[in-house]
This record gives C-alpha cells, structure tokens and sequence, in this order.
C-alpha cells in the first residue's frame, strides 16, 4: 500500500541486478524490438530501435551495470522518458510495481558511486536482494544522443 | 490433432507479432472529442443544448401553475427539497408548442433555473469543425445564433443556454429594481 513519503518504481532484473526505475520516467514495457546496431558507440548501447514511430536508442542493462557485453538479448524492453526523449532500457525480466519508502532508500557508498558509469542513485533491498534505484535522465552521455539523432552518418539506422 | 494446434500456434504468432510491432508505430491522432450536446425538441422542432451549460435533466415532476403569470412560466416544481420556476422553451423562442412540456433541464449554477422541453431525443458529439456560429443560420432568434453541421441532415439549431438564463434572471429581477 502507498504511504505519504514512498515512491512508486517498476522493478526489473538484468542478469544479477535487481533495478528499480522510478514509475514517473517508465512509459511502457514491451517485448524486444528490431534493433539496428550503431557502430562506435559505447558497449551498453545496443543500437536504436523504433519506438512509437520515433528512434530511441537501446540501453543493455545488464551491459551498463556489469560491464561486459552481454550474451544474449534482453527479453523486455522499457521505455523511459528522458529530457531527450525516449529511452529503450533491455532488461531480462519485469518483476512488476513496489512502493518504498524514501527512508528505505539508502545513498550510494562512495566507493561504488563511480561504478555502474555512475548512474546509481540509491541501494535498497528487494525480497532479501540488493535492489539499486537508477535514474534515467543521464543514462547516455549528451554527445552520444547527438549522434543518434544523425542519421547521416550511416552508422546504422532504425 | 497436430494440425489445429499449428493453426493455432501460428494465429498465436500473427497476433503477438502484431503487437509487438504495434509498439512500433506512432500513436495515433488524438481527434477532437467534441462537445457534448442534447438532442431536444422544442416546439415540434429539434434543438440542440450544450450539456456543459446543464445541471441537470429530470422527467418533468408535478408543475403547480401561478395564476397571472406570464405565458412563458409555466410554474413551479419541486425538485430535492427546493422549489424551481420553470420556463417553456417554445414560448422562450418563439415558437408554438403543442406539446406538453415532459422533460426539466435546470441550468444557472446556483440560481436553479428550469426550462421545460417537449422531447428528449438524444445525445451527440459535434467538434468545432461542426460547429457553425454566426448568420447563414434559418432561424433569425439571437438565442439560437450557433447551429451544428450534421451529416444527412438540416443543420441542428444550439440554444445559448447561458444567455437564455441571463434574460431570464434579468427579467426577474426587473420589477424589484423599478419599485
């Protein structure tokens, strides 16, 4: 049950993280879409994939928190609104809607705060596992979504 | 056995590409909804109201006449413990009726007023592009000055439902101030 001073976050699994998206920057879940790789961007960055008739690059999940290039494809994509538009996060699993508290939501320890590109915003626990909070606004770097919204380089398109 | 289940695996398949492709495309134009509008007839003739300048629709409960009032009052009635003058429309516009009036419109927020209407025929949606001010309009009466463009049919006359209630009031409220 929501409670004064809790927030909404859809929560989802790539690989061994357990990430909570805040629910007001999550549009909708999806199943994968055709993606069209684009060459010289960074490792997470699976390509660009049309999403409601407009391009929105593809985040590997698992990628940017782990590190390494993932194996396989995700199996859900969620689309995130972020100040540049939309945002394809591939994730392997949904796990659905949980409430928590603000209080419940504990800071970063400095020593992990460079870790994941920086893009953990808080740690928390989900069903007895480390949950972490992203923040999609700066998922990806200005100068790459500069470059996605150039299709005429012809380094991939949708 | 084998092959309905393909069948089906296949349906399943042409309907989840379906929509997961739908994810694709671009949503939809948003159209203009409309403005929600009353079908009446007053006077053997239909009239359109905005249901926006309404509070209310009811059967007509039982009107009690005032002896020497004018015409186009009707009466009283009584409606949730408070008692509401009713107007005819017809007689408002102009227009014969030969109808006894069966339907109460109340408008006029806080200062109740009721308009007494033959006939209840309906509700519809017109957008703005239907939605037809000014002349070219066949009747000439200032309250009916906006008419809605429908298809297969003469153009639907509005009642300025707001401008309607002003009159009303003012001509009320006439009286007390010349005394």
């Amino acid at each position: 049950m929501p409670r004064q001073g809790s927030r909404c976050f859809l929560v989802v699994r790539a690989q061994e993280w357990m990430c909570a998206l805040p629910l007001e920057e999550v549009e909708e879940t999806m199943r994968p879409l055709p993606v069209a790789p684009v060459s010289a961007a960074p490792v997470f960055v699976r390509g660009v994939c049309l999403v409601r008739g407009t391009p929105a690059p593809v985040v590997s999940l698992a990628t940017l928190l782990g590190g390494q290039a993932q194996s396989g494809p995700g199996r859900r994509f969620v689309s995130l609104r972020v100040p540049e538009g939309r945002l394809a996060l591939e994730v392997d699993e949904v796990r659905g809607l949980r409430w928590v508290e603000e209080g419940a939501l504990d800071s970063v320890p400095p020593l992990l705060r460079a870790t994941a590109s920086g893009h953990l915003r808080h740690l928390s626990s989900f069903d007895g596992r480390l949950m972490a909070v992203l923040g999609a606004a700066h998922l990806l770097p200005e100068e790459l979504w500069e470059r996605l919204e150039r299709p005429s380089s012809g380094e991939g398109g949708a | 056995m084998s092959l309905p289940r393909t069948r089906t695996a296949q349906r399943l398949d042409e309907l989840r590409e379906s929509f997961d492709s739908s994810f694709s495309r671009p949503p939809a134009p948003q159209r203009d909804p409309g403005e929600a509008l009353l079908r009446l007839r007053v006077g053997g003739a239909p009239l359109g109201v905005r249901l926006g300048q309404l509070s209310g629709l009811h059967l007509m409960p039982r009107l009690v006449r005032l002896p020497g009032s004018p015409g186009s009052l009707l009466g009283l009635v009584g409606l949730r413990g408070q008692l509401i003058a009713v107007h005819d429309l017809a007689a408002q516009l102009g227009l014969s009726s030969g109808e006894p009036p069966r339907w109460l419109l109340l408008a006029g927020g806080t200062r109740r007023v009721g308009l007494a209407a033959a006939g209840f025929e309906g509700q519809l949606r017109a957008t703005g592009e239907q939605m037809r001010s000014g002349g070219g309009s066949s009747s000439a009466h200032p309250l009916l000055s906006t008419s809605v463009l429908l298809p297969d049919a003469p153009p639907l006359p509005v009642l300025d439902v707001d401008a309607l209630v002003r009159k009303l009031l003012e001509e009320a409220s006439a009286p007390q101030q010349g005394r």
